[in-house]
């Protein structure tokens, strides 16, 4: 696995935020909310969820508005959308630097500003890519250089109480035994990534306390 | 969302300490927040902070056909986004009068000022130029995003290299990647600077003071933005808000801004030549990952600071009747002098602890004849002296 790195109480006029870093791959997250939302998009019975991600450069296109979809959908499951009706929760997430773990390093930074800013959650996630190498190999977490040689790319996010499968995205081709093993790596690592988070917050109420 | 709005408290809290001489984050009126700058793994990608104001800009190129009418020079076009993370009420993809007012400031001082030889980046005249693109997005905004976005650019292009590039015979264009060929740096011929000064109408006295903070910028009566650079020649200036100043004390303002811009540019001229330095000889890069200190942890190191430094510091309240007869002239020395005694380690080199660095602000700007630059009472003798037609550096300097 490459190293994982993060930092939470990034940005002082966010209500929750977040750095997390997996290797070369920085993307800062925030988020504001619950807060007001205009007329169009108020749900009586739900808050509205919306998710921006900006590349480092240039205009943000359709690779980007696919992404969004993806983080979109994954935090939707993961927060109790219907405490707080009539409100909407901003996710921005800000790529800062990259080497091709866009999505999963956005989700991470997603959960862990979510977790500062204290939205209620079922539970937290935690995403990990994983890419077949042409000799059939499995890389956890790769490198843009290792994915741009490689077969196929799959993203997992799991749940943090029974690390059951919340979305999974994947780019190529490959048999459904070595996707069950993908799968399998790809769990264990996110027992990790849990285990990072919880340090993460505790570290901050101890902060906090003294 | 909705903008949260400025409490009339808040407001008169930011007044009322003005008007003693203090201001809430315990700054002198001259004082500039700590400067950050850090670079990331690429070549041209690079956070600046300004205080808890945070900045990205990020460079990037390619080949394009140069223009028509200027067949033999590259083009360079900057852009600034303000992030939905900055603040709440900013939404991601639509402009509002503030992105305007930064995109202007950063065309007329780093497009405009023609700071950046453009010549050179011309690979073959009428066919091919580079094009450099700049986007400066804003992560978080408390106060004087001006200064800051000039800064990151600016620290930005200067660190940024292009690949190298070689023309066969039959008009062929190759570019070499990094490994294969040494990139070339741009080169800058002057760093453009930008500083703002607020100012604040108090009972027809009119304060000054540099580097607003969110808050201040609220509730200020007007400001004035200076772009410069440190040859002497003014790049931008604008004067929003509702204030009067008479030519002299504008061109006090100017003058005092042009020693400051002196320390500034060295200030980034240096810090990005380390940064390259370092990359060239060591083999890894960190890269944003290990660099960046986040606002939570720079808010209790400056709380840190200020107990640390809290011996000398007293807090004085004056009595009503000083505070009517003192003028903005006293406090302004009374405050330089308590930066000069209470400063003087700091403002050397940061040490291993203190990884923020620190602009040094000028003290001399305080020597007796200069007084005039702070003292920004409205008189009316002082038109008669400029009556020069055109105002030219050299009269500044």
């Amino acid at each position: 696995m490459s190293q994982h790195l993060c930092e939470i109480g990034y940005l002082s006029r966010s209500d929750g935020s977040s750095l997390y870093c997996i290797g070369g791959t920085v993307v800062l997250a925030s988020v504001n909310g619950p807060g007001d939302v205009k007329a169009s998009n108020r749900h009586y019975n739900r808050t509205q969820l919306d998710v921006c991600y900006s590349p480092s450069t240039g205009q943000s296109m359709i690779g980007e508005r696919a992404l969004e979809s993806v983080i979109s959908k994954t935090i939707e499951q993961a927060i109790i959308v219907h405490l707080h009706p009539r409100t909407a929760i901003n996710v921005t997430l800000q790529e800062m630097q990259s080497d091709g773990l866009a999505l999963s390093t956005s989700i991470n930074a997603a959960c862990l500003a979510l977790l500062d800013a204290g939205v209620q959650m079922k539970s937290t996630f935690s995403a990990v890519t994983c890419c077949i190498a042409s000799s059939g190999a499995i890389i956890l977490e790769p490198t843009e250089a290792e994915i741009k040689e490689s077969s196929a790319v799959v993203t997992f996010v799991f749940d943090g109480l029974e690390y059951n499968v919340l979305s999974a995205y994947q780019d190529g081709s490959l048999d459904s035994d070595t996707f069950n093993l993908c799968l399998i790596k790809c769990q264990l690592a996110a027992k990790d990534i849990t285990a990072i988070f919880r340090k993460t917050i505790e570290d901050k109420h101890k902060f906090d306390k003294s | 969302m909705r903008e949260t709005p400025l409490s009339t408290c808040e407001r008169a809290a930011v007044l009322a300490a003005i008007s003693r001489g203090v201001r809430l984050d315990n700054r002198g009126f001259l004082e500039v927040r700590d400067i950050n700058l850090s670079f990331g793994k690429e070549y041209g990608s690079c956070t600046v902070t300004l205080g808890e104001t945070r900045v990205l800009a990020q460079v990037t190129c390619e080949v394009v056909e140069p223009r028509p009418s200027r067949p033999n020079e590259g083009k360079l076009s900057i852009s600034v986004r303000l992030s939905p993370m900055a603040a709440p009420h900013f939404e991601s993809g639509r402009g509002n009068e503030l992105m305007d007012e930064l995109q202007m400031i950063l065309d007329r001082n780093i497009k405009e000022s023609r700071c950046l030889d453009l010549e050179a980046l011309c690979i073959m005249a009428e066919e091919s130029v580079w094009q450099l693109r700049v986007d400066v997005t804003v992560l978080n905004h408390a106060g004087n995003l001006g200064d800051a976005c000039n800064l990151a650019a600016v620290a930005a292009l200067r660190h940024f290299h292009r690949p190298d590039v070689s023309v066969e015979e039959d008009g062929r264009v190759t570019i070499h990647t990094f490994e294969e060929s040494e990139p070339i740096a741009t080169y800058m011929k002057k760093v453009p600077v930008c500083l703002t000064y607020a100012f604040f109408i108090i009972d027809e006295n009119i304060h000054m003071l540099m580097d607003p903070s969110e808050k201040e910028e609220r509730v200020m009566s007007g400001k004035l933005v200076v772009g410069l650079n440190p040859h002497g020649e003014i790049t931008s200036l604008i004067f929003p808000g509702r204030v009067l100043l008479s030519k002299k004390d504008i061109m006090n303002c100017i003058k005092s801004a042009f020693k400051k811009a002196k320390f500034s540019a060295e200030m980034i001229q240096n810090l990005v030549d380390e940064d390259i330095v370092k990359r060239k000889s060591s083999v890894k890069v960190d890269g944003f990952a290990k660099n960046l200190i986040s606002d939570t942890v720079y808010a209790s190191h400056m709380v840190k600071k200020t107990i640390d430094k809290g011996q000398n510091f007293k807090f004085q309240v004056p009595r009503e009747s000083d505070e009517e007869n003192g003028s903005l002239n006293d406090e302004m020395d009374e405050d330089i002098n308590d930066e000069e005694s209470g400063d003087d380690n700091s403002d050397a080199k940061p040490n291993k602890s203190d990884i923020l660095w620190r602009i040094q602000s000028i003290r001399q700007a305080s020597t007796k004849d200069d007084d005039a630059t702070h003292s920004m009472e409205t008189d009316g003798e002082s038109e008669e002296e400029e009556k020069k037609p055109k105002l030219t550096a050299q009269d500044l300097i």
